[in-house]
């Protein structure tokens, strides 16, 4: 393969492509729908609000009646009463409640004898500044009940999330502008770079270009292009909706890897419509099921399609560019997220060469 | 006005050793079809050479198997000394093709079309505007294709054909839609390129460029060979009464001064006699011999004209 070739080809086609308005329209549709969504949600605030669950009967009511005169106007708690431990640790699991303070009958007076017994508290993996805030506060809650300093033994438990609310994490205006950028690789892949080749197909440019360069390098600049587009066109969102990246080589990767895992079969549909007008039509409907498991990725949804949404380049991509917009993984499966890409990418391109093989070109 | 005629020997001043062409048994089977069946002929370099035939005779396809862009199903051949399987890409640096579609980039300009397929092929950047001059375009080239008409189209078609320099040029239905005036510029090219040692395989449905341009000529029917000669050979060749084969009398189309046109064979001592008396008179205009042209030739070869139409054209076929 030649790279003098590749790239002659390369630069006609981002110079050519631009100038067709599908293509453009392509573009600038899901940047233009991510700088909505980033106007019309506003910047997330730390939540001021933190929800409580006290576990236990006549200790814990007292406990549950004092935390809020602690809190004072610091923030809106809200305490909730829960007589079953395990009740209480599946509410903070499934990002009902914050924290969950167990209180076994008989604390108060074991803290009162100045015996310092151990205090269970349960945080979620969710819990805001402000609930974080409210487990600090507990054990000086109950020494002001019980007049100990220290009263209790703190035991802080971290629960795992039965499903994480990446929503809640990131906030309605981050996790739509993501699922924005999804959407731009998205339409690139699989409308915008086949639209290109379809349009050399239909026109028979591209027997020009075969008959002046290899095959194997045509293709090349093609699938270039849809990741050239790709990045610019997700640099140009991030850049018009200042999304903080926390971690940019972990976002760059989930970007490149879905693009690739995409870009295959984007020109296999090339050569499947042989039309660039034909493409531009109906290949939204294609679109639309590849687009969906990014919109469900960290949403409850049923265990078989978190299992599918998982399966797909768009899913797994949501996910890897959720993690890199976070200081910490909330996903984490990075591995399995490149498998994913790495499949979908080889079994595209394999596709797009039995394809090619079949049509003798 | 005189029209140039190709000489019957191509010049071969110039010329490389080794160039040309060279077909032998060459076929190609798609499915159930024979497009190609066994066809053999050598084109020597700097010779025009016409391939002739319906649509769907086989031209395109040996064409595409001549450039590399299909592999044939049996047989062989060469371009510019080059097997065009097994020495694909230094066959297809020696050659070009100008394509009977306008596939040009509409939305670039004439200079980025042309220079685009130089940097593709490794032509120095003074080569693009060389040919710009060449061809005729090199004020609208700064100009998107878009905005050509069909015979700067063609032209810059051409421009892109020749912008490596090649040692074999295939031109495929070169002046379809150009008007008169386009079409003798682009024939006078090919001469120029013929006389410079450029070989050139034509496929053409019109006779009468294929009779002024071509040393020799193949005709195609079904995906065979059923004639191939030098266009006067085979006009001769049908013209002849007695030539095996021969398919009409020697004749002449004479017209008088009362505007009656007459038709007199010229073997025929009766219609001699007739000739005779009317130039005696002086009332003859014009004297025009009848024989037979290309397409005549061609109709008696292949049993039907080559406008006759098909359900589906090669071209369909092969894509």
């Amino acid at each position: 393969m030649s790279l003098a070739r590749i790239w002659a080809i390369l630069r006609k086609d981002l110079v050519d492509a631009i100038r067709d308005g599908r293509v453009l329209a392509i573009i600038i549709v899901p940047i233009a729908l991510g700088v909505l969504y980033s106007v019309i949600y506003p910047d997330e605030e730390p939540r001021p609000t933190a929800t409580v669950v006290v576990v236990g009967s006549a200790d814990a009511g007292r406990v549950a009646q004092q935390l809020p005169r602690d809190v004072r106007q610091a923030l809106d708690l809200t305490v909730k009463r829960q007589a079953d431990e395990r009740q209480a640790r599946k509410q903070v699991e499934d990002d009902d409640a914050d924290v969950a303070v167990v209180i076994p009958d008989g604390l108060l007076g074991e803290a009162r004898a100045g015996r310092a017994p151990p205090l269970r508290i349960l945080v979620g993996p969710q819990a805001s500044p402000a609930a974080r805030a409210v487990v600090e506060l507990v054990p000086g809650t109950i020494g002001r009940l019980t007049d100990r300093a220290p009263a209790v033994t703190a035991d802080v438990q971290a629960v795992q999330a039965t499903s994480p609310s990446v929503i809640d994490e990131l906030g309605l205006r981050r996790y739509f502008v993501l699922a924005a950028i999804v959407m731009v690789i998205g339409f690139i892949a699989l409308l915008a770079t086949p639209i290109v080749l379809a349009e050399e197909i239909e026109k028979r440019t591209i027997e020009a270009l075969l008959l002046a360069a290899r095959g194997s390098e045509v293709l090349t600049a093609k699938a270039l292009v849809g990741v050239v587009y790709s990045a610019v066109a997700t640099a140009i969102t991030l850049a018009l909706t200042r999304v903080p990246i926390e971690r940019p080589g972990l976002f760059v990767l989930g970007v490149l890897g879905t693009i690739v895992s995409l870009v295959g079969f984007g020109l296999v549909l090339a050569y499947l419509f042989r039309s660039a007008d034909k493409l531009n039509t109906w290949g939204w409907v294609l679109l639309m099921p590849i687009l969906v498991p990014a919109f469900i990725v960290g949403v409850p949804v049923p265990d078989w399609l978190d299992v599918v949404a998982q399966a797909t380049p768009t899913g797994q991509g949501m996910r890897t560019m959720v993690d890199g917009s976070l200081p910490a993984d909330v996903f984490g499966g990075l591995g399995v997220a490149l498998a994913v890409f790495a499949v979908w990418g080889v079994v595209g391109f394999l596709v797009l060469s039995r394809v090619l093989q079949r049509r003798g070109s | 006005m005189s029209v140039p005629r190709p000489a019957e020997s191509p010049p071969t001043a110039g010329a490389p050793p080794g160039a040309g062409v060279v077909v032998d048994d060459l076929s190609k089977r798609y499915g159930d079809v024979e497009a190609v069946r066994g066809i053999s002929f050598s084109v020597q370099a700097g010779e025009v050479f016409g391939l002739l035939g319906h649509n769907g005779a086989g031209k395109t396809t040996t064409i595409r198997m001549l450039t590399g862009r299909t592999p044939p199903s049996g047989g062989s051949a060469t371009v510019g000394g080059h097997d065009i399987v097994r020495e694909r890409d230094r066959a297809r640096a020696l050659l070009n093709l100008v394509f009977e579609d306008q596939n040009l980039y509409e939305r670039l300009s004439g200079r980025d079309n042309l220079a685009l397929f130089g940097e593709l092929y490794g032509a120095p950047k003074a080569r693009t505007d060389e040919l710009l001059e060449r061809v005729g375009i090199a004020s609208a080239a700064k100009r998107k294709v878009k905005t050509y008409s069909t015979g700067m189209k063609q032209r810059l078609l051409l421009a892109r054909g020749l912008i490596n320099d090649p040692q074999v040029l295939f031109l495929d239905e070169p002046t379809r839609g150009l008007d008169p005036v386009s079409a003798r510029n682009l024939r006078e090219i090919v001469r120029e390129l013929s006389a410079a040692g450029t070989t050139i395989v034509l496929t053409t449905h019109d006779m009468v460029e294929a009779d002024e341009l071509c040393h020799r000529v193949a005709f195609l029917s079904e995906g065979r060979i059923v004639a191939l000669d030098t266009p006067r050979e085979l006009k001769l060749r049908l013209g002849d009464g007695d030539a095996p084969g021969a398919t009409r009398p020697r004749r002449a189309r004479v017209l008088l001064d009362d505007r009656t046109e007459h038709v007199v064979a010229l073997d025929d001592p009766q219609d001699d006699e007739r000739l005779s008396g009317w130039l005696r008179e002086g009332r003859v205009l014009t004297v025009h011999s009848d024989e037979p042209s290309l397409a005549d030739v061609f109709v008696a070869l292949a049993g039907r004209s080559l406008d006759a139409d098909d359900t589906t054209t090669e071209t369909e076929a092969t894509r």
